[in-house]
């Protein structure tokens, strides 16, 4: 069974734990800067929202990639970078609809969320939830009860 | 007798109806303690963890012994902290 | 290792911004932010100087946490002698900036001098440059932390800077970061304002990759924060209610001081409490609270955000305070509220919003705006002096309106920007100033928590619950329940809190872990971060050195141990109502005991055998 990142933006407190997660496990260095994952943060509304790559199917970034340095991890559905084969041209960051997919001076290529090969750091580092790992096929699960219990507010006992 | 019971924070849900805000009066026997009050209104023993009678602590072990009186103010607070 | 191990020291004199090493033999001693500052602070100035001219220094600290995985780890400290009470002031702050500095490979700026007009300091990792800062002078906190954004053109920077109140000199004017996180006690602000610095704006990439043991670091830290979520107060309590749910505990045991002291209990708190923040209002059906907030890296999150009823007079076509911004935490709210007798919480609210938008300490505020109030009540003061305005108590147009003055330093504002010290003792009641050494103390009777007196009176930055907040265990039974009636036991409660404090402060990380945290949960943390021996004994020893060396440059500034004292109306004047009717603080037996476990002489200086055992 995939498993997907299912962000709860509701849920989420604007504390940079998933950035320093994803640093760390992927740089070894605490460093926001370097997060795959990102908090925004909409200081007037009082709201907070982690955003990531969502993995797409027929993803953008791989099918724009000239060199075929993006390829499907079947054991996660990432869609991975092969560093070894990325050239850096950053036509990927170009044709990404959504920017998570960024350019690494440090390195000369390009970086995105690879879940962590199926053990998302963030997920597990995210102190409310906002962030969870769950079946593919499912994420919207939760909300689906939550909906389905204000529907199923009358004891049958009474009729 | 009657005597001023006031829950505060997560407690608050525990009041009964006709409470106003955090307090509600009620109508007690002579000698209820806290404890009994605590049983009465079913509040979870993990969340009862200050108790006041009027602003003055009850420790625990003292909870099923101190008999209340006419008009005390009986306050519960669960864990709480700030500053 | 923890530390960057460098310092930027920026001469705003000569406009040098220069690198140099952090010294590591002070670093093994004093850890960090609050104690390794102070050390650099103590070696370098003229403990006499005038907290306001160019020869003072001014210090931005983070400790050696900072920046990292471990919860809270986002904390950074502004240290500098204070102008509101000439005593050692070191200021916390949460918020982004402190990580953001360790992420540009910083441990601390040092600034000295005074720079000929007004500049901001522009950090882009390695890089560092003073620019002119004309055409931010006379902007408030927010708008030039939108200036500075904009100029850049870089979002992800983070900018701690000084409003109208400091430039102003309002002597309890705040370094505000990230829009509502304050370096707020003691004037930390006037001190940057005096230097025509006007704000630090800082953007880091490097990251924070020096850590001793990486595998035992990562290890301790997610301890540290299994601990915190399993706790009631640091797990529920303080991201449902935040700091604000002290208000209505504080009042039902008799010690809310409210309306400039006088009494002990108020009976407007439980409508400025966090209960009635969560409350459905008319106009709108919203609550106060929007939602609650994390500081950098913190798994509590306790920060309130919050906005005003649109339709609350305070805002009336004012659009630019209908968002959501930082809102009421327990200490601002009693000293805007309880301490002028002011029951309205949008009031309330917006004065904290404008304390915030122009950098000043709402405590102090709040507590100089009751002085004011009791003063007009008396006669001492009169409309000819408010510019009009009837102090009356409970009157939150009066608060409202002389917050707005205070933030711009216009009118009664700027006699009001100088604290209830020299208000009182300008109209000829120096009795009826709520201070210690000259701070105003915060929101605690000490005739309603004994430990509390001890706590305001030996305060080195003046009177403040931060440095020994023993309300944790004289009220809220953190670790453990001790009566708040009784002197006994008070003196080493004190101490130990003082010393565990300054050890924390020291770190990097929020005094509110210790709500669940104690050392042991703590040291485990700092020494899988740094190179050398931090056990919790090393960590205890290093508190009290902290606490000692603050001290002593108390001592050398000319303070003495008479200055160890309270208000008379805490000595003398007894509760009126509640638990601890009648009354009155007992400092005078605490006090010789405090001195005697300290180490220090009858007259409270530190005797030689203690500055050898501590290495002063």
């Amino acid at each position: 069974m995939l498993r997907a990142l299912k962000l709860e933006p509701e849920k989420c407190t604007g504390c940079l734990q998933c950035e320093m997660a994803c640093s760390f496990e992927n740089e070894g260095i605490f460093n926001p800067a370097k997060s795959r994952i990102k908090v925004f943060t909409f200081h007037n509304e009082g709201r907070f929202a982690p955003y990531t790559c969502t993995q797409c199917a027929e993803a953008w970034c791989m099918q724009a990639c000239p060199v075929d340095a993006i390829v499907v991890n079947p054991q996660t559905g990432a869609k991975d970078v092969r560093a070894d084969v990325c050239v850096g041209c950053k036509v990927c960051t170009i044709a990404c609809p959504f920017g998570t997919i960024n350019y690494s001076q440090d390195t000369g290529k390009v970086i995105k969320c690879d879940l962590c090969g199926g053990d998302p750091a963030c997920a597990k580092a995210c102190p409310t939830a906002a962030i969870t790992y769950v079946d593919a096929d499912q994420t919207g699960y939760d909300r689906m009860r939550a909906w389905a219990a204000q529907t199923a507010n009358t004891s049958r006992v009474q009729h | 007798m009657k005597i001023t019971l006031k829950l505060f924070a997560t407690l608050t849900t525990y009041l009964p109806a006709g409470a106003h805000k955090h307090e509600v009066e009620l109508d007690v026997p002579d000698g209820t303690t806290p404890a009994a009050v605590i049983t009465q209104f079913n509040l979870p023993r993990d969340l009862t963890h200050l108790v006041l009678v009027n602003g003055t602590y009850v420790a625990p072990g003292e909870r099923d012994k101190r008999q209340l009186r006419e008009h005390d103010d009986l306050a519960i607070f669960p864990p709480i902290a700030g500053g | 290792m923890g530390w960057t191990k460098k310092i930027l020291r920026v001469n705003l004199t000569d406009g040098s911004c220069k690198s140099e090493p952090l010294n590591m033999e002070w670093a093994a001693q004093y850890l960090g932010q609050r104690g390794l500052a102070t050390k650099y602070l103590v070696e370098e100035i003229d403990p006499k100087v005038d907290p306001l001219s160019p020869d003072n220094k001014l210090i931005m600290a983070t400790g050696p946490l900072t920046g990292t995985m471990a919860s809270t780890g986002g904390r950074y400290s502004v240290i500098t002698k204070g102008p509101l009470t000439g005593a050692v002031a070191c200021s916390n702050s949460g918020g982004f900036i402190g990580a953001e500095m360790k992420n540009a490979g910083w441990d601390m700026f040092i600034f000295e001098g005074k720079a000929a007009k007004p500049v901001y300091l522009h950090v882009e990792n390695d890089k560092a440059e003073l620019l002119p800062a004309d055409d931010l002078w006379g902007k408030s906190v927010w708008a030039t932390d939108e200036l500075l954004h904009q100029k850049h053109q870089d979002p992800q920077m983070r900018v701690s800077c000084v409003g109208r109140a400091a430039e102003a000199g309002c002597l309890y004017a705040a370094v505000i970061n990230d829009l509502h996180r304050a370096a707020g006690r003691s004037g930390v602000g006037t001190v940057m304002a005096a230097k025509n610095l006007k704000a630090v704006a800082v953007r880091g990439t490097l990251g924070v990759g020096n850590i001793k043991d990486p595998a035992a670091f990562m290890k301790a830290t997610a301890a540290g924060k299994k601990v915190l979520a399993e706790n009631a107060v640091t797990g529920q309590g303080l991201p449902t209610y935040g700091t604000q749910v002290l208000m209505n505990v504080i009042n039902e045991v008799g010690a809310l001081p409210s309306r400039n002291t006088r009494d002990v209990q108020f009976e407007g708190a439980s409508k400025i409490s966090a209960e009635a923040m969560a409350e459905p209002r008319k106009s709108d059906g919203k609550p106060n609270l929007t939602t609650n907030a994390a500081c950098f890296g913190c798994t509590i999150a306790c920060g309130r955000i919050s906005t005003i009823d649109k339709e609350h007079f305070t805002v009336e076509n004012k659009p630019e305070y209908w968002g959501a911004s930082g809102g009421l935490e327990y200490e601002a709210a009693w000293a805007l509220g309880a301490a002028t007798g002011v029951d309205d919480l949008d009031a309330l609210t917006y004065a904290n919003f404008i304390c915030n938008e122009d950098g000043f300490d709402p405590i102090s505020f709040g507590s100089t705006v009751g002085a004011a109030m009791e003063l007009y009540q008396i006669g001492a003061l009169t409309d000819k002096e408010t510019d009009g305005i009837a102090l009356n108590f409970g009157s939150a147009e009066a608060l409202s309106k002389v917050a707005e003055l205070t933030a711009r330093g216009e009118g009664f504002g700027k006699e009001l920007g100088l604290g209830s010290k020299r208000l009182c003792e300008k109209y000829g009641h120096p009795e009826l100033s709520m201070t210690v050494k000259g701070q105003e103390f915060p929101a605690y009777d000490p005739r309603g928590i004994q430990g509390m007196g001890l706590t305001y009176a030996t305060s080195n930055r003046g009177a403040c619950h931060l440095r020994s907040y023993t309300v944790a265990s004289e009220i809220l039974g953190i670790p453990e329940k001790t009566d708040p009636l009784v002197t006994d036991g008070k003196a080493g409660l004190v101490k130990a809190f003082q010393d565990a404090t300054a050890a924390v402060d020291s770190s990097g990380l929020c005094l509110f872990t210790t709500f669940a945290w104690t050392l042991d949960n703590i040291a485990p943390q700092v020494g899988a971060a740094c190179e050398g021996d931090w056990s919790v004994e090393k960590m205890a020893e290093v508190g009290e050195r902290v606490w000692n060396l603050e001290r002593d440059f108390n001592l050398a500034a000319g303070f003495t141990g008479k200055d160890d004292t309270l208000p008379q109306r805490l000595l003398k004047e007894a509760a009126k109502t509640g638990p601890a009717e009648g009354k009155v603080n007992g400092l005078e037996k605490m006090l010789p005991e405090y001195y005697e476990l300290r180490g220090w002489t009858s007259d409270g200086a530190l005797t030689a055998e203690t500055r050898q055992r501590l290495g002063l």
